[in-house]
């Protein structure tokens, strides 16, 4: 199941569908797919599954030719053996990198956030609550 | 009794049921490593003909969630590279009791033909 939070979502259906289509391109069956591919693919809705094909495009990944995508350069280049791998850390609610009491553990939008926290205090290592870094200014 | 060739019921098309699909993936494996092409002519070989690439896709990406394939990318001088699917200890483990799973139920299959076509000599239940 797709993650709820719109940017675990699109890391979700980005590794989703680059799979989908290296597993193809692997089966001998080339580069383009559509949206009505991905449904049967994926059971993502062909109405959703467009949208994250233009989102792909305007990324670089593919590119588009009227109904059909393909992958582009970088979008090949991201199919190396690991890709899927990579990224499954990212999509998963918790990330791995702090202890079982942190808040992250509670979904994938506080894993999102956790995630957010760390890359900007990287320095900083008890994972305090959204919010808590605002409750302790007020207490200087 | 005879049994007609033609079923009167519009879901059956006469093909097995898609539920053996995953037993089938299973028992392929246990000649080894496989990729998805490779597994949809194997299964459909088992009657399975409705089952196209893309459940082959899914069921296959279930499974190595499920841990029970371990999947690679295998690299082509020739082509893209292709994901080889292998059993693990555990998907070994499985397909030998989806073996035994199928040899049963053959079992309970040859018995319920043999109670309709010949009703005297069908035997008890087997167990």
């Amino acid at each position: 199941m797709a993650p709820k939070s719109p940017a675990l979502a699109a890391l979700y259906w980005r590794s989703e569908i680059l799979q989908v289509m290296y597993w193809l391109r692997g089966e001998g069956f080339g580069d383009m797919v559509d949206a009505g591919l991905l449904e049967r693919f994926l059971g993502v809705d062909a109405a959703i599954g467009v949208s994250y094909l233009e989102r792909l495009v305007m990324e670089g990944y593919l590119v588009a030719d009227g109904p059909f995508f393909a992958l582009s350069d970088r979008g090949r280049a991201e199919g190396a053996a690991e890709f899927a791998s990579s990224f499954s850390e990212l999509m998963r609610p918790t990330h791995g990198e702090c202890d079982a009491d942190c808040w992250c553990h509670q979904s994938a939008e506080e894993a999102d956030a956790c995630a957010a926290s760390r890359r900007t205090h990287e320095h900083e290592h008890d994972h305090p609550a959204p919010g808590a870094d605002d409750r302790l200014d007020d207490l200087e | 009794m005879t049994l007609a060739t033609s079923t009167p019921d519009p879901a059956f098309d006469g093909s097995l049921p898609r539920s053996f699909l995953r037993p089938a993936l299973h028992i392929a494996l246990l000649d080894g490593p496989s990729h998805g092409y490779e597994l949809l002519e194997y299964v459909q070989c088992f009657g399975l003909t409705s089952v196209d690439l893309a459940g082959i896709y899914r069921t296959l990406r279930q499974m190595d969630h499920d841990r029970v394939v371990a999947s690679t990318w295998e690299a082509s001088d020739s082509g893209p590279s292709r994901r080889v699917y292998t059993l693990t200890d555990i998907g070994t483990d499985a397909a030998e009791s989806y073996l035994v799973a199928l040899a049963k139920s053959r079992s309970h299959l040859d018995h319920l033909l043999a109670s309709v076509l010949n009703p005297a000599g069908a035997g008890p239940v087997p167990r």
